[in-house]
């Protein structure tokens, strides 16, 4: 008896489908629309933010996004000016992906992913207008700020960038710089530990992140499985006045119009509750 | 890496529980040790120390440094500053320690390996010899405050090896800079706050380094079964599973201390360890501050001897 | 100069503060942050928070946030198989976590760090179950004060990390540090009590149950009496540590 039912009935038990054939398993919710975690396609997952918890930055955020957790601090140091630039301050955005946050990860210099994020945000500070350079001004041609800014992945979920984008921002919105003269005869800076002032955003660029899978389903803010089983990802950042400050497609397969607009007005909608998202937090803190 | 076979760790393992070593000391007795000082003539002090078979060569060099107080650099070599490091630190020179193993000495220190123990031995040099309790004077090394500092590096050369390397390399740093003379600076005022300083070639004129009497020993204890034994050969070495570095000064303190290996202790092993520890370290600064002087006096008296027809 | 990430200017520095000229009420205090001298900043652990790992843990006391993660067993190199398994160990302080920024190339304090929590693991694990392969245990300092209170803290926070990933281990590791302020074995001293470098610091790891020591460490001057009192003190310290620890493994069951 035993041996005839199980012949007629092989059947897996779902750990082991998903294991085994990931696609076909995404396929079986997506059909449904829901997504194994059960979220809905354009659903973004959980995120939480809690600022200046550490003492040892300037400013500094801690981000959950689901499983996704970042560290963002920022240090403030005073350095010389650039000749051509008197004025102008510095913006240092590094993103680590340390081992620590996922086996993926090796030791050593930071892999292609760290490498190719740090250079897009950096990008986007250099172009976009975030801060006014020249307010890092202390003393013309003789000091400015150093803002190093660096976000340390702990747990690591997918759309990181999305993670070290918000962390940056909302770090930079927690950042306290202790009020500095400078002193002209001993070339040096001294602060004053009481007076402290916060720097001023020109804008507020916050980015969504789009993965599709088998050319049609579009799934917001994907997890790491996602990400790797998923065809193309698209990534959008915009500011306050909802308009565009950046659009990364980077490669993968072809996609129409329609679906990109679709995505579009989705990632409007979820920059902006994120900015609400900061703003409460600041004003409870 | 040296290999040593279960039976012959088994017979070390019980010849130290019964107090008798395969070279017939007790487990508390130091083997001896030939000093020569002053051996290197461009160097500023040397030292060469051979305890057995164990022999190192020291140099140490003065020059002069820029003061830092808080080190930018991320040299492997560079004394790096404790992370927590005040700024107002400006008024104090430095020592630089950096130890490096002749392939030729073991086996142990062939390829890659010979980097995690150069840096380890550095590591632990640099951080007993910078700071209180390495004796020296830090602030007597500085010339213009916040400006220029003398910097003594101390550089030691592991030519040979059979155990206990630590410890020779101490007692030969401590004769080294017994050894090590620092050239008289003057520092003369050329208006407004300005300062200058002038190094005088006379070699007559150069001064010992303030301190060198307070530079501490390390005394290493290797816990062997349940017992513990001082100055291991390399053969006991491969017995021990922990080994414990104490630093001792002249007046019995501990200077350091520290685990190494992948064993661990009773308390109260640890507790009597320590006690032997200052026993020991004292006893070894007497003998080597003894010999040290008693190499002296030959050294003046052979100087004195006059060659030549022409007296 | 790294190529591989964004560089600032060559050299920067801290602004330099002000002295703020503090009339201190109370100087016949041994200790400047109204804590008796045996008093351990109150310690908050939690398991389980890095989602790829096969453990992890976060430790928090005041100002101190450490994070590890451990993954492993895996497969050694073919050059590193033994009968036994290896331990890899890697102590990073995150940029912004002390008062001057630390680059990200791990100096030579970093590396030291490694060694020692590697070796105060060594006789806790049970190595020989996992031959021809290491385990890897990760450490990030988010928030460092007191670098010694930051390296005993982080030794307690991967010992319940290992426990997490179900590394099996003859007890857990307990870790305490100490500084020594006129004469007065002090528990747990912050960065502004290590900064004064007169004081001696003591880093003890120690295994509660089995009663062992797993490592000592101690740099500055001491009278032999004295390191023996504060090898007391420190294990004293464990002792309770311990208890928070078995608390936080209880709790996460």
């Amino acid at each position: 008896m035993n041996e005839v039912s199980n012949k007629d009935s092989f059947v897996l038990d779902a750990n082991t489908f998903a294991k085994l054939h990931p696609k076909e398993f995404y396929r079986k919710f997506l059909t449904n629309n829901i997504r194994p975690d059960g979220r809905l396609l354009k659903k973004f997952r959980k995120t939480s933010i809690n600022l200046n918890s550490l003492k040892s930055a300037e400013g500094s955020c801690v981000l959950k996004m689901g499983k996704t957790s970042v560290v963002c601090g920022i240090k403030a140091e005073v350095a010389e000016p650039r000749v051509d630039d008197p004025r102008k301050g510095y913006i240092v955005p590094n993103v680590e992906l340390s081992p620590i946050c996922s086996s993926i990860f090796k030791p050593g210099p930071p892999g292609e992913l760290a490498q190719s994020i740090s250079e897009r945000i950096d990008k986007l500070f250099k172009q976009c207008k975030i801060i006014d350079l020249d307010k890092l001004c202390i003393s013309e041609k003789n000091a400015v700020w150093v803002l190093y800014i660096d976000v340390i992945c702990l747990s690591y979920d997918g759309n990181i960038f999305d993670a070290a984008l918000y962390s940056i921002i909302s770090a930079l919105k927690s950042l306290k710089l202790p009020e500095v003269t400078f002193i002209e005869e001993e070339g040096k800076a001294e602060a004053s530990k009481e007076k402290t002032i916060s720097l001023e955003l020109l804008s507020i660029p916050l980015s969504a992140t789009y993965v599709v899978f088998d050319d049609k389903y579009v799934l917001a803010d994907p997890n790491e499985e996602e990400e790797n089983l998923s065809s193309t990802s698209i990534t959008f950042i915009y500011n306050e006045e909802h308009k565009l400050c950046g659009i990364s497609k980077l490669g993968g397969i072809p996609l129409s119009s329609e679906l990109i607009q679709d995505c579009m007005s989705s990632a409007i909608e979820r920059t902006d509750s994120l900015r609400e998202l900061l703003e409460s937090t600041l004003q409870r803190n | 890496m040296n290999l040593i076979s279960p039976s012959e760790k088994d017979f070390i393992t019980k010849g130290i529980e019964s107090d008798l070593r395969n070279d017939g000391r007790t487990r508390i007795a130091y083997r001896d040790f030939i000093i020569e000082t002053g051996i290197v003539s461009q160097a500023s002090g040397s030292c060469r120390l051979r305890l057995s078979k164990t022999d190192v060569l020291i140099g140490v060099k003065v020059e002069i440094g820029d003061i830092v107080s808080n080190t930018t650099s991320d040299n492997n070599n560079e004394q790096e500053q404790d992370i927590v490091n005040s700024q107002s630190e400006n008024d104090k020179g430095r020592i630089v320690c950096s130890v490096e193993c002749s392939p030729s000495a073991s086996r142990d220190f062939e390829g890659r390996g010979a980097n995690d123990i150069n840096n380890e031995l550095s590591q632990i040099m640099n951080r007993v010899l910078n700071g209180p309790q390495g004796g020296i004077d830090l602030k007597s090394l500085c010339i213009i405050p916040g400006a220029q500092c003398w910097v003594i590096y101390v550089d030691v050369l592991v030519l040979d090896y059979d155990g206990n390397l630590l410890d020779t390399i101490f007692l030969a740093t401590r004769a080294a800079l017994q050894n090590t003379r620092i050239p008289k600076v003057e520092i003369q005022d050329i208006g407004n706050g300005q300062l200058e300083f002038e190094i005088s070639d006379d070699i007559e004129d150069a001064e010992k380094i303030k301190g060198w009497e307070d530079v501490p020993v390390t005394v290493t204890l290797n816990k062997i079964g349940q017992k513990y034994i001082i100055d291991a050969t390399a053969m006991e070495e491969l017995c021990t599973d922990t080994k414990i570095i104490i630093a001792v000064n002249k007046s019995g303190e501990i200077c350091a201390m520290q685990k190494s290996l992948y064993g661990s202790l009773n308390p109260s092993l640890l507790t009597e360890m320590i006690r032997t520890a200052k026993d020991i370290g004292k006893v070894l600064i007497k003998n080597i501050d003894t010999t040290l002087e008693h190499e002296q006096v030959m050294a003046s008296r052979a100087n004195n001897k006059k060659f030549g027809f022409f007296i | 100069m790294d190529k591989r990430r964004i560089n600032g200017p060559e050299i920067s520095v801290k602004p330099i503060e002000k002295k703020i000229t503090q009339t201190n009420s109370n100087d016949n205090e041994i200790r400047k942050n109204n804590r008796s001298i045996e008093n351990i900043r109150p310690i908050f652990i939690k398991p389980n928070v890095i989602k790829k790992a096969n453990g992890s843990a976060y430790y928090e006391a005041e100002n101190i946030k450490v994070i590890c993660g451990v993954y492993g067993p895996r497969s050694s190199k073919r050059s590193m198989v033994s009968d036994e398994g290896n331990i890899y160990c890697e102590f990073k302080f995150a940029p912004f976590s002390c008062n001057k920024r630390c680059g990200y190339i791990r100096n030579a304090q970093e590396r030291e760090y490694s060694l020692i929590i590697q070796q105060a693991f060594l006789p806790a694990i049970r190595l020989n179950l996992y031959p021809k392969s290491t385990i890897d245990i990760y450490i990030t300092v988010l928030e460092n004060d007191g670098t010694t209170a930051c390296l005993a803290a982080a030794i307690t926070c991967a010992s319940i990390a290992l426990t997490d990933a179900g590394i099996q281990m003859y007890d857990l590791v307990a870790a305490a540090s100490a500084t020594c302020i006129k004469g007065n074995i002090c528990l747990d001293p912050d960065a502004s009590e290590e900064e004064n470098d007169t004081n001696s610091k003591f880093m003890l790891s120690y295994m509660p149950s089995l009663k062992q020591i797993t490592h000592v460490l101690c740099t500055g001057k001491m009278e032999a009496e004295q390191s023996i009192e504060a090898i007391n003190t420190c294990i004293d310290a464990c002792n309770s540590i311990k208890t928070v620890m078995d608390h936080c493994l209880i709790n996460s069951l």
